[in-house]
């Protein structure tokens, strides 16, 4: 059978996803039924708003079946709300999550409207990488996380915007928004949610960068 | 090639990341809580819903400072707010409070009978209202990360929103389908640099998002805007002055993600008690035509 992406296409910036994913002939589908999450053997959850993003999970069914999935192996993926959505804690203000994903997020960490912004980004491995660009808008930011979690994107001030742990990838930025970013985003989830024996690691990171 | 400002990307991206969602009008921090716990996307904070606005009369303004500071501390979803058309220090006053997005809106007396906010200083985010593509694209000129149409607000009729949506989806796939040599002509028409009618034919849509607005009463008015091609919706005085607002609230939201199903629809549509009654727009005086203020 073939690898399908399944994005998440309930509210929010699914469609940019699935965009990208067309870009690069990998094969999604969007998401907003059990029947269709059914068809997908990886699920992004796109940046939204986190508290409509739940509401809407929790309804659906999908948020349990989600949990379902991961804990057999399925890979996720989560950009700004959906970063939440993925975590394991939600603070400012206290919010549900799927907790795939041991990690705490700050919501609104940078503030309101005003303060989001465009960010240089560096590997978390080797500051003198370049990763490009990222938009960040109401941005959540990232607090703590387990042992088994690992920083693959940091700021130029060494704040950490990507990370990685548990099949879980988790982005506080738009890779979606920015095309032509040194890093394939796209490319690279594909790659590790589809191979076996590939994980979020410096590794496979590189290999998708130019 | 148009290269995107900081403002632009940003601002223009926080109006993608509202899509598919539901924008509902409050006039207290209760029902700002109540939206956000049915699922909106975000709020509006308005002294009072269109509808009352029709009924008390007068000029209305931007509203009170301390209402719109109350909403924003009671919820953690964006807070919009709206000043008057053309009237740029109401504005610089909501940027200011760090409002998240800044409606520009005939739903308020206009300031200025000729010119817009000039939206490209601001650093926050604008939505305005559009009657048709030429209207779209002259907002999006000045500056505005969003589009919605105007419909009429405060009717519960959503007969000119979908005018409006249907006028601008037919004008838009016109520039697109016409020939090169027209465009200059196009933009002349519609008052616009032809840079931007370009940048529209090379990406195949509007640069910005669209929404609905002005009208949109019942979870079928949205779920038929967005099979009309709206990207959300705004709800104004439809929820709150429904028998059951926190139920209709719920209803709305999901009938904006389920607009294709209609067995999910009648389920949605149930024991949602009385819509706010309406008015018929073909019976407003031409001064209590909102969608008319602004061009």
């Amino acid at each position: 059978m073939s690898q399908c992406v399944g994005v998440l296409a309930l509210q929010g910036g699914f469609a940019e996803h699935l965009s990208c994913f067309e870009t690069e002939s990998i094969m999604a589908r969007p998401v907003r039924h059990l029947d269709d999450a059914r068809l997908c053997q990886a699920f992004v959850i796109p940046g939204g708003e986190s508290t409509t993003l739940m509401h809407l999970l929790v309804e659906s069914g999908l948020g349990d079946y989600f949990k379902q999935q991961h804990q057999d192996g399925t890979a996720f993926w989560g950009t700004c709300a959906g970063a939440i959505v993925c975590a394991r804690r939600a603070a400012q203000p206290e919010t549900v999550t799927l907790d795939l994903i041991d990690v705490t997020v700050y919501r609104n960490a940078y503030g309101r409207q005003l303060n989001s912004r465009l960010i240089a980004l560096t590997s978390a491995y080797d500051a003198e990488q370049d990763l490009g660009t990222g938009v960040m808008i109401r941005a959540p930011s990232f607090k703590r996380w387990g042992a088994g979690v690992q920083p693959m994107v940091c700021s130029a001030e060494g704040e950490v915007m990507a990370l990685a742990g548990d099949r879980c990838l988790l982005t506080s930025f738009h890779p979606e928004l920015s095309d032509g970013a040194p890093l394939n985003w796209h490319r690279w989830f594909a790659h590790v949610a589809f191979e076996p024996s590939s994980d979020f690691k410096e590794i496979t990171m590189k290999d998708h960068c130019v | 090639m148009h290269s995107a400002s900081e403002a632009e990307v940003v601002n223009r991206g926080l109006a993608q990341m509202l899509k598919g969602g539901v924008i509902m009008d409050v006039v207290n921090a209760e029902q700002a809580q109540m939206a956000e716990r049915a699922g909106a996307c975000a709020v509006m904070a308005l002294e009072r819903i269109p509808a009352d606005i029709r009924k008390f009369g007068g000029v209305a303004r931007m509203s009170q400072i301390e209402l719109i500071e109350s909403i924003m501390r009671s919820v953690s979803i964006p807070v919009m707010a709206k000043c008057r058309i053309g009237h740029t220090v109401e504005a610089q006053i909501l940027e200011s409070l760090a409002v998240d997005f800044i409606d520009e809106s005939e739903v308020l007396t206009p300031a200025d009978a000729a010119h817009h906010i000039d939206k490209s200083i601001f650093k926050a985010p604008f939505v305005c209202g559009a009657r048709d593509l030429g209207e779209a694209l002259r907002r999006i000129d000045e500056g505005a990360a969003m589009i919605r149409t105007k419909g009429e607000a405060g009717t519960g009729n959503v007969v000119e929103a979908v005018r409006h949506m249907r006028q601008i989806q037919s004008e838009l796939q016109q520039l697109l389908g016409a020939p090169e040599s027209e465009c200059e002509i196009l933009a002349q028409t519609y008052r616009v640099s032809s840079v931007l009618l370009e940048q529209i034919r090379s990406k195949g849509c509007l640069p910005v998002v669209n929404f609905a607005a002005g009208g949109v009463a019942t979870p079928a008015d949205a779920a038929l805007m967005m099979q009309l091609g709206a990207e959300g919706v705004f709800v104004g005085s439809g929820i709150f002055k429904s028998a059951e607002p926190e139920k209709l609230a719920q209803a709305m939201v999901h009938a904006v993600v389920h607009y294709q199903d209609a067995g999910r629809l009648a389920q949605i549509s149930r024991d949602l008690g009385a819509p706010m009654p309406g008015i018929s727009v073909a019976d407003l005086p031409e001064a209590e035509c909102y969608a008319s203020r602004g061009d």
